[in-house]
């Protein structure tokens, strides 16, 4: 008698032991999916920061002698531009291995229409230094600039752009 | 019997750790699941900053004082004409016109939507004086489903004007 009972509560201790484990399991289970979510965030979160340092180095171009409007920062001198595109001692000089370029977004045309000395007010791109292939485009938003005079009054005609390097 | 008692204590000590581990386990997801953005994660970025400054620069075709020429950020700019409750020379609301292009500005370059890569976007123009936010100059550009929202990204551009500041404020998210 004392026998069967004995045997009666060590199966539902078994029982009892067999549920904890499947709920230790579940536990885990759930775990291991929280921390492969996780780190999926935490890796596109590091590229996105490595992108933010990128563009930062960009900015600098755009802060350059030979780009810069003098007075902003992130504000680039169209009539530079205009005066360095296609030139070929510059094509080196600029520190980015597959390209760089200069487009005007807004008002947006969905049109690439290169820049010269003619087209100045329809135009919206400025190729520096042609893009390569297999390069991809990291780019920040800068300023455009360039004189207008209206009434006898100069003054700074300034769009929104966007200076793109091409890099590996 | 002996051997029975000292099998039945170990299963004992074993149901105790167990239960050790799923309260602990509870207590984890618990405090993660009570923050509600399970994942989102949240800094400053050097894009919008630069975008917010960027366009700060634009210049407008709404004049505030001339021999101005309509620029956004600035002295005599839209931003310090709105905070003023200037018009335009033309009789237009500077806040109005301000509004308008910054509304076409998120449209057209940073469009959001849950089929998109940026799911959600925000942009806000306020006057603030020692942190303290006194007045919204424009009504908030939102655009997309914040609830969608892995990634958030902020930036923003300031420009002084007595007692405060007027900030542009403006946040991306990625899905």
């Amino acid at each position: 008698m004392v026998l069967k009972k004995n045997k009666k509560s060590q199966v539902k201790i078994q029982e009892m032991s067999f549920m904890l484990l499947a709920l230790v399991l579940f536990f885990i289970i759930a775990g291991i999916f929280f921390i492969v979510i996780t780190n999926a965030n935490l890796r596109k979160s590091a590229e996105s920061l490595g992108e933010s340092e990128a563009i930062l180095t960009i900015s600098g171009l755009a802060a350059s002698p030979e780009l810069s409007c003098g007075s902003e920062s992130l504000c680039v001198d169209t009539d530079k531009l205009i005066a360095l595109r296609g030139k070929d001692a510059f094509r080196n000089y600029w520190d980015v291995d597959g390209g760089l370029v200069v487009k005007k977004l807004y008002p947006y045309n969905s049109e690439e229409i290169e820049c010269n000395a003619r087209n100045y007010d329809t135009c919206n791109t400025y190729t520096l230094k042609p893009r390569g292939e297999g390069y991809k485009g990291i780019g920040s938003y800068v300023t455009l600039c360039r004189k207008e005079v209206v009434s006898g009054y100069s003054y700074d005609k300034c769009e929104i752009g966007r200076i793109i390097a091409y890099v590996e | 019997m002996w051997n029975n008692k000292r099998g039945q204590q170990e299963i004992l000590g074993f149901v105790v750790i167990v239960m050790i581990v799923v309260v602990i386990g509870v207590v984890f997801l618990g405090i993660n699941l009570r923050k509600g953005q399970v994942s989102e994660v949240s800094f400053d970025d050097a894009e919008i900053s630069n975008f917010l400054s960027a366009s700060a620069e634009q210049t407008s075709d709404c004049i505030i004082r001339e021999p101005a020429f309509g620029e956004i950020g600035g002295s005599d700019g839209l931003l310090s004409g709105c905070f003023e409750g200037k018009s335009c020379v033309d009789g237009r609301d500077s806040c109005v016109v301000l509004s308008e292009i910054y509304n076409e500005l998120m449209a057209s370059l940073w469009p959001a939507g849950s089929d998109r890569p940026i799911v959600y976007t925000k942009l806000g123009v306020y006057y603030v004086v020692e942190d303290i936010t006194q007045a919204k100059l424009i009504d908030e550009i939102i655009s997309g489903d914040e609830s969608l929202c892995v990634i958030k990204r902020t930036g923003r551009h300031q420009q002084f004007k007595s007692p405060g500041r007027i900030v542009v404020e403006m946040s991306v998210c990625s899905g």
